[in-house]
């Protein structure tokens, strides 16, 4: 019986767009981090070893800094790490692994599995890699490893491989695909017990079989991840299999769309926000949908502009927005207009009910003239705002 | 704004006056040219504007003239709330004093009284609008400004029924137009910071190109690594093919070598028994050839023989004539020999004697020059002390005759002295007494000085002049120079002189003879003469010398010749004796050479005969030993049969050759060699091949080795986090401004739209008034400044500047009148005040003007100044105020 962490899919140095400079010195560093809590949960639970199913490294042209800092956080951490090249960071001529940093900061505890031969890595325990030699394999190569073993004879052997798995695949047709039935067949045959996977970064179960599993990524990526942030804690046996998911993540990557039917309905917005914990990992997504006065729209950007000030990130999710403005009996009586400025709104209302191209213009034409107005209405009653 | 009262103090020409328009309507103020009713404005103006310590120019144009007071104006002004009256006085005792009578009383004095009369004004009606709506006398023509008069914006905004253009929307415009104007310049153009967002986003643009090339060719490269990897693979595969090939081709190629060894053997032997025939069969033919020769040999010597014996004979012959002829040369040297010495004693003999006779001679010659020679001494000491030349003599002669003459000179122009006495006197001249008898003469020339004294009492004193010292002078320097020239010359005087010249003249005449006796002496019979004397003595020596010698030489006998003709006959007759026995001698000496030669020559005949036989006969001897013993060890059978064996073994080898040569053709031995260069060279290839693509790799390797350590993908990432952000930041500022952009035209089209609204009532006004003039179909065109644009009559609109002058003034009065009418009704407006305008209007439109007063005077207050009060005759409603009592 061996017990081990099953992880993959740091991709360390990853970049996301929408991100400041700050914050995404914070989401580099909360992703090394991420090594760290996987290594104290991994000694918190005895596990013998770790294996890092591939992407370790989001590139092999990365940053000397983040690799120093990745192999300084692993060397804290006094178990084997075995880390497998994948898609991101694969053995080929440029590979990370290769390069002077690396070998000469790699810490002793840390091996990268740099061909399919199985190897001791514990008292009766094999494991057998099937790296990626290049960005673009032409075969299946966790099969091709496999294939090469004969029966274990009572010794527990775990498979590391990295790729999509035929059955679930986007791509039908790309030729690295893992094919799920040679994997199945030789868990069957005793050759292997458990097929460490890594490129899907929700931790999932592969064709019901639970000893064909994705750890995920430790940290989320996008919105649409399903179950990220974990780390997998195996216990295995050639008769056995138990595997737990560790809690990882410290960020979140949170999507929701609203539908404001009137300006109480920003309120809605506003708890959403103040809900969502630890609001500088947090990377939000907002879409509105619906009406909304003068007052309630700019009460809505006054709002989106604080969130944004303190959440990691806040993105407009244009796809999915469609908000309309429609000025209330109050907030004309707000900005009190007379006159020609009168008439000029009476135009601009005109163009937003028209709709077509230039409604967004007008609206915001619309806004921005409900705003100056307010405002000239303050410093003409005295207000010092 | 109503002006109630105006009274002038002490300004310009006027001491005194009041008017009091009337508060509403027309009011018309009469009075001539000149009688100050222009002041009245200019009061109200500065009463309203110029503090009381202003010193500005107008201010003190003023000033009355010729007294010593400030001018003063005093005005009372109703403006709602506000009613008061204020006194300036400027200059001199300069005042203000303010008096508010309404809502509340108050008194201000000073420049709190100004401000506090600014303030009020300001706050209730329009000074700018009060100044426009006056038409200054001159100033009728030009259009007046309203643009910014908020009282008439006010007024103009109620008429058209609005409620007004608030503060507020004017500071909602500002605030729209600042917007916009933070994105568009005034012109409208979009401002250089979106501009500038733009360039930053291609400038980001172009570092993300640049970066996902570089990340390009690192991919490129990793590509490139791995192919050339397995192309390194596949050349190290075909190069083992290709070198097992070769060391197949190469073992055939040793095979081929071996052939061609054994080729080259047996050609060797074949060669060595070609060789062994070759040379059998030449010795074969070298032993005939030596037999034949010791036969002809033998054959040679004994011929040789004969001619050797009859050589030796010859020789003998000549050996005896040699002997012959030697003989007779001994005996003809020996009388020779005699005859050589006779020769020679008579030839000394005849020297001797002429010896003898040339010692006499010169030894002569030698006596007489030394003679010579004394006296050439003796002359030449007397001619270095005789200085006496015939020069000096001449001069001295010179000097004598100078000083004679100058005596003489001296002598005859000295003054004379020549005392005749007629009495016995006893005269003292010069200190001598010199008695003289009666007649007696006294003569002396005076050169100097001379004094007579004459017992009769008189001392007489003569002295010559001048000419006579000059003389004097001249005469005693003649002598001294003669003196002098005496004793230069070594002479006494003259005679003595004379004598030394003599003298000298002598001595060389003396040296010249004994110079030519000496030149004689060296002249003789000898070609060259002499140089000197001791040449000639030289040669006297050496001729005694000879003579001694010759002397001490000669034997006894035959005796000396007494006579030189003696001496040489017989020198003759023995030089010849020896010539001829000498003549005999050589002939015989001939003969004895020639029969030497030929001895010798028969001679070396013989001993080359002989030489050559020993020769023959030991070559023969040679040969024939030789040949004795070839045949001893080889007889001549023997050799012919080793020639012949050797020539059938020589044809057996060749018949081998052949057979080797076939077996090497057979193994095509330059397929082989060909095939084997080009597989050597195919392997060399490939050899080179993997070199190249391995260093290629390396190359490859090392760049990429570079490019990993270049942190790339941070470098890719950030720039595309710089576009996403940058990207959003444009678009955000682009909506903005656009969003800005369309309100502020908005805004700017309704505001205008408003304006030209405003426009209305003004032009209802102006129109009301004008038809009054111009007829029902009158219709006016106005700017949004409110000025005339155009007037239209029956439908045909002439633009303001092209009206008449008349046409101009009227709209201009009409204009302001229709201004203040919408501006107030209840004196909250601002009077017209018109200074003496209308000059330009026929009588007719007078008339009609008159009436537009009238109707305007219900609505507003209208003052109006003129010196022709029957232009304003027909404003029936005026009241008119004679300002000239």
């Amino acid at each position: 019986m061996t017990r081990f962490i099953h992880t993959a899919d740091w991709q360390l140095g990853m970049t996301r767009h929408f991100l400041g400079d700050e914050a995404q010195a914070r989401f580099t560093q909360a992703r090394i981090d991420a090594i760290r809590t996987i290594g104290r949960l991994a000694i918190e639970k005895k596990a013998e070893f770790a294996v890092v199913a591939g992407d370790v490294f989001e590139s092999n042209l990365l940053s000397p800094q983040v690799v120093a800092r990745s192999l300084l956080a692993l060397r804290e951490i006094p178990i084997p790490w075995y880390l497998l090249p994948g898609n991101h960071d694969p053995l080929d001529a440029s590979s990370i692994y290769d390069q002077k940093l690396f070998q000469e900061q790699k810490p002793e505890n840390v091996h990268v599995l740099r061909d399919s031969n199985p190897f001791e890595v514990a008292p009766g325990v094999d494991l057998v890699g099937a790296p990626w030699p290049t960005k673009r394999p032409l075969a299946d190569l966790a099969g091709a490893a496999v294939s090469k073993l004969s029966p274990s004879d009572g010794r527990t052997r775990i498979c590391v491989a990295h790729g999509a798995v035929d059955i679930d695949a986007p791509d039908k047709e790309n030729p690295a695909n893992i094919l799920f039935e040679n994997a199945r067949q030789a868990i069957s045959d005793g050759r292997i017990h458990y097929l460490a996977l890594g490129d899907r970064h929700s931790s999932t179960v592969v064709g019901e079989n639970p000893q064909i599993r994705y750890s995920g990524a430790p940290e989320p990526t996008d919105y649409d991840e399903v179950r990220p942030g974990f780390a997998l804690l195996v216990d295995l046996s050639p008769q056995k299999c138990k595997v737990e998911e560790l809690p990882v993540a410290k960020w979140k990557f949170l999507r929701s769309i609203f539908d404001l039917a009137g300006d109480s309905d920003v309120d809605r917005v506003q708890s959403f926000c103040d809900k969502i914990p630890s609001k500088e990992t947090a990377v939000v997504k907002l879409a509105f949908r619906g009406t909304l006065s003068l007052a309630g729209h700019a009460k809505l950007m006054v709002l989106l502009q604080e969130q944004g000030h303190v959440l990691a990130a806040l993105e407009s999710w244009e796809s999915e927005s469609d908000l309309v403005l429609r000025p209330s009996p109050a907030d004309l009586e707000a900005v009190n207009l007379t006159g020609y400025a009168k008439n000029a709104m009476g135009e601009l209302l005109g163009l937003v009910e028209r709709g077509g191209p230039d409604q967004e213009v007008a609206e915001d034409a619309l806004a921005l003239m409900y705003r100056l107005s307010l405002a000239e209405r303050r410093a003409g009653a005295g207000d010092p705002s | 704004m109503n002006i109630l009262k105006i009274r002038l103090k002490d300004f310009r020409g006027i001491p005194e006056r009041t008017v009091n328009p009337n508060p509403t309507g027309v009011t018309v103020i009469t009075a001539p040219n000149e009688t100050g009713k222009s002041s009245l404005i200019e009061g109200l103006g500065l009463a309203l504007t110029e503090l009381d310590s202003s010193r500005k120019r107008y201010v003190m144009d003023v000033k009355p003239i010729g007294r010593d007071v400030g001018p003063e104006v005093e005005i009372e002004v109703s403006a709602p709330p506000y009613r008061f009256t204020l006194r300036k006085r400027w200059t001199k005792h300069p005042i203000t004093e303010l008096r508010v009578i309404e809502p509340r009383a108050e008194a201000l004095s000073g420049r709190e009284a100004h401000e506090r009369v600014m303030a009020i004004l300001s706050g209730a009606t329009d000074l700018e609008l009060f100044r426009a709506l006056q038409v200054i006398q001159g100033e009728g023509l030009a259009q007046p400004s309203f643009v910014g008069s908020t009282l008439l914006t006010r007024a103009l905004d109620q008429a058209a029924g609005q409620t007004g253009v608030t503060e507020e929307d004017v500071s909602l415009f500002d605030a729209v137009e600042k917007a916009y104007l933070e994105d568009y310049t005034t012109q409208g153009d979009e401002r250089q910071v979106i501009g500038s967002f733009r360039d930053e986003l291609v400038s980001i643009d172009t570092r993300l190109r640049e970066f996902q090339t570089k990340t390009d060719a690192a991919e490129s490269e990793v590509k490139t690594h791995a192919r050339l990897t397995q192309e390194i693979a596949r050349v190290g595969e075909r190069l083992v093919t290709q070198e097992s090939e070769l060391r197949q081709w190469e073992e055939r190629l040793d095979q081929v070598s071996r052939l061609r060894d054994a080729l080259r053997v047996t050609t060797a032997e074949t060669r060595g028994a070609e060789e062994v025939a070759e040379r059998t069969s030449a010795a074969l033919d070298a032993r005939s050839r030596l037999a034949q020769e010791v036969q002809h040999q033998i054959t040679a010597v004994a011929g040789l023989k004969t001619d050797s014996d009859a050589a030796i004979l010859e020789a003998r012959h000549a050996k005896e004539a040699v002997d012959l002829i030697e003989a007779k040369v001994r005996s003809a040297e020996e009388t020779w020999n005699t005859a050589k010495t006779l020769a020679t004693l008579r030839a000394n003999d005849k020297e001797k004697l002429r010896l003898q006779f040339d010692l006499q001679m010169l030894s002569e010659r030698l006596t007489s020059a030394r003679g010579a020679q004394e006296d050439l001494h003796q002359a030449e000491e007397i001619l270095t002390q005789n200085k006496l030349t015939d020069q000096v003599l001449d001069r001295l002669r010179e000097f004598q005759t100078a000083e004679t003459v100058a005596r003489g000179k001296l002598e005859s122009s000295g003054a004379k002295l020549a005392i005749t006495a007629l009495a016995d006197i006893r005269p003292v001249v010069d200190g001598k007494t010199i008695p003289l008898k009666k007649g007696a003469k006294h003569e002396a020339t005076v050169t100097d000085r001379s004094v007579v004294e004459l017992a009769v009492g008189a001392r007489i004193e003569f002295r010559p002049g001048t000419s006579l010292a000059q003389l004097q002078t001249k005469h005693t320097e003649a002598a001294k120079q003669i003196r002098a020239a005496f004793q230069e010359a070594g002479v006494k005087d003259m005679a003595g002189a004379v004598e030394a010249n003599q003298a000298l003249q002598g001595a060389q005449t003396k040296r010249r003879d004994a110079q030519r006796a000496i030149r004689q002496a060296l002249r003789t019979d000898y070609p060259e003469p002499f140089a000197d004397v001791n040449e000639l003595a030289a040669k006297v020596a050496e001729l005694q010398g000879r003579l001694t010698s010759l002397e001490r030489d000669r034997p006894p006998h035959p005796p000396l010749p007494a006579t030189r003709e003696e001496a040489d006959r017989l020198a003759r007759t023995t030089a010849d004796a020896s010539t001829k026995a000498e003549q005999g001698l050589n002939a015989f000496r001939g003969d004895a050479r020639r029969a030497q030669q030929e001895f010798q020559a028969c001679s070396i005949k013989a001993a080359g005969i002989d030489a050559t036989v020993t020769e023959k006969r030991r070559i023969l001897s040679a040969a024939s030993s030789r040949l004795d013993e070839e045949r001893q060890s080889t007889s001549d059978a023997e050799l012919a049969t080793q020639a012949e064996r050797a020539r059938l073994a020589a044809e057996q080898q060749r018949n081998s050759l052949g057979e080797a040569e076939k077996r090497l053709a057979a193994a095509d031995p330059e397929s082989v060699q060909v095939r084997t260069e080009s597989l050597r060279t195919a392997v060399q290839k490939s050899r080179e091949e993997s070199e190249t693509k391995r260093s290629k790799l390396a190359e490859v390797s090392g760049r990429l080795s570079h490019i990993v350590q270049e942190g790339i993908y941070d470098q890719l990432e950030e720039a595309k986090r710089a576009r996403e952000s940058k990207g959003l930041e444009l678009a955000s500022r682009e909506r903005r401004a656009r969003a800005a952009k369309l309100l502020f035209q908005l805004l700017s089209r309704h505001r205008s739209e408003a304006q030209r609204a405003y426009l209305g009532p003004l032009r209802s006004k102006i129109e009301e008034l004008g038809r009054i003039i111009y007829g029902p179909s009158l219709k006016v065109e106005l700017a949004e400044d409110l000025s005339v644009v155009s007037r239209e009559i029956d439908g045909l609109p002439v633009p303001f500047e092209s009206l008449s002058k008349g046409a101009q003034e009227q709209l201009g009065i009409i204009t302001r009148l229709a201004v203040a009418m919408v501006v107030g009704k209840d004196g909250s407006g601002v009077p017209v005040i018109v200074d003496d305008a209308l000059g330009y209007t026929d009588p007719q439109r007078l008339l009609a003007m008159g009436a537009i007063l009238d109707r305007a005077g219900r609505d507003c207050q209208v003052i109006v100044l003129t010196c022709q009060p029957e232009r304003y005759a027909a404003v029936g409603s005026a009241a008119v105020v004679d300002f000239s009592s």
